[in-house]
């Protein structure tokens, strides 16, 4: 079972539906969420100089939203639009929030948008102002990924161009590595602890151990090896 | 399979992996008796054995000597001799280490870390951990040794195993023993548990691992 997330102020019910579908007639299972950035539970209040009042969408209130709603979900793809009906924020300010605050960060970000040519003139503008600079040029290359969308698709009002066969066609075509689905199982039970006979870790919350094999250490290494030799283990019978 | 198993009280639990594996007619074993004769009648007795035989010690060692009874033992360098270009397995203890000082001599073998059969085995801070409820951990350990050995041998003598699905077959039962162990409530179940972690964790294998266990 594959598991999105699509972000969006403007409701998916349908697309929601044609995804699951989609994997349905495919074999392929999908199960879809939808969230709303823009809901009152993320909206801040502020006053206007002619004291009015408005309503913005406030990064913080968006990820705690997320965190109490989606925080034991597992999720391979969290796809959001481009464009809110807030000014100030784009899907490309919360995709980078998201992931500078390391939310979900072993799910893939995507952006779709009506727009998408102008997301990709930005960042053309960006890395024209730092071609030349060759240490400014890698450094931004180096990690691009670690703040940005891995794709940026072009959302069109036509079914045959739409997001929903993008997002049908990542989730077939990109697999969710292991240890992204371990440390998504792991964080299920958070507060729950290790108690099986593994000196090292027993007695540590799976949360801690969800963090761990996300990390490219000797420590998560060590876990992970022995995680999959007992588990495989476990699996197989023993005639003799 | 050449099996030798030197007479030492301590070791006699072992016996009935030797009982068994001569009762099973599939593969041809032969019993070397180490401590009935001088070192140099036992060393001979070894290197007349076909080459292809796989040499199964069970015994007390250390890093540095097997044993060959009780306050007698052959070094590394002996060993180096007779076990030169051979497949061997050597139940004993801190074998992983007496294999890593031959050099490489041999043609595959199996070794193994700290085998704790009895109490007297455990350095002080073990001692501490592993004497409850009167050690019984130390005899369930011993117990379950004996079945994981013993079923992985059988299995292979069976299916005609190299080196390295005996060792995963090993790793396998050990695997499945800390399993058993991790479900209980028992705390003497889960001390063997970390036992047996332990062995498997030192657990080696080394060498031509495609080798087959019985020619």
């Amino acid at each position: 079972m594959r598991y999105c997330l699509i972000i969006d102020d403007t409701k998916q019910d349908d697309e929601i539906i044609e995804i699951e579908s989609l994997g349905k007639n495919a074999a392929f299972p999908i199960s879809c969420y939808y969230f709303n950035p823009t809901a009152k539970e993320c909206l801040r209040e502020e006053t206007k100089g002619d004291g009015t009042k408005e309503y913005l969408v406030d990064l913080d209130l968006v990820l705690a939203e997320l965190r109490k709603r989606f925080s034991k979900q597992q999720l391979d793809l969290i796809a959001t639009d481009y464009q809110f009906s807030d000014p100030l924020i784009t899907g490309m300010d919360l995709v980078n929030y998201l992931k500078e605050q390391s939310w979900k960060k072993e799910a893939a970000y995507i952006i779709y948008s009506g727009d998408a040519h102008e997301i990709k003139e930005k960042l053309q503008s960006r890395i024209k102002t730092i071609v030349d600079d060759r240490e400014a040029l890698n450094s931004f290359i180096e990690g691009y990924y670690d703040l940005n969308p891995v794709r940026i698709f072009k959302r069109s009002t036509k079914r045959e161009d739409s997001h929903i066969d993008h997002i049908y066609e990542f989730l077939k075509k990109n697999k969710t590595p292991l240890n992204f689905k371990l440390s998504q199982k792991l964080n299920q039970h958070p507060e729950r602890t290790f108690e099986n006979i593994f000196p090292r870790f027993e007695g540590k919350p799976l949360k801690v151990l969800s963090e761990l094999v996300m990390r490219n250490t000797e420590e998560s290494d060590s876990f992970e090896d022995e995680f999959l030799d007992r588990c495989v283990d476990h699996f197989i019978e023993l005639k003799l | 399979m050449v099996i030798i198993h030197p007479n030492d009280p301590s070791t006699r639990f072992l016996t009935c992996i030797t009982e068994e594996l001569v009762g099973q007619k599939k593969t041809e074993i032969t019993c070397i008796q180490w401590d009935l004769f001088p070192i140099e009648v036992n060393l001979d007795a070894i290197q007349k054995v076909d080459q292809c035989r796989t040499v199964l010690y069970m015994g007390h060692g250390g890093p540095e000597e097997l044993n060959r009874g009780i306050d007698t033992s052959i070094t590394v360098a002996d060993a180096k001799r007779v076990f030169k270009n051979r497949k061997v397995i050597l139940l004993s203890c801190n074998s992983a280490d007496f294999l890593a000082n031959m050099d490489n001599c041999y043609d595959v073998a199996i070794g193994f870390g700290n085998i704790p059969t009895s109490m007297q085995e455990l350095n002080p801070a073990d001692d501490l951990k592993y004497k409850h409820d009167n050690y019984r951990c130390i005899s369930l350990y011993r117990e379950g040794l004996v079945r994981i050995i013993l079923s992985s041998l059988l299995e292979g003598c069976v299916v005609n195993s190299n080196f390295l699905e005996l060792y995963h077959a090993i790793k396998l039962r050990i695997n499945k023993a800390i399993c058993n162990c991790s479900l209980s409530t028992d705390k003497s179940e889960r001390l063997t548990g970390e036992l047996l972690f332990e062995l498997k964790k030192e657990l080696t294998l080394i060498g031509n691992c495609q080798s087959l266990l019985v020619e």
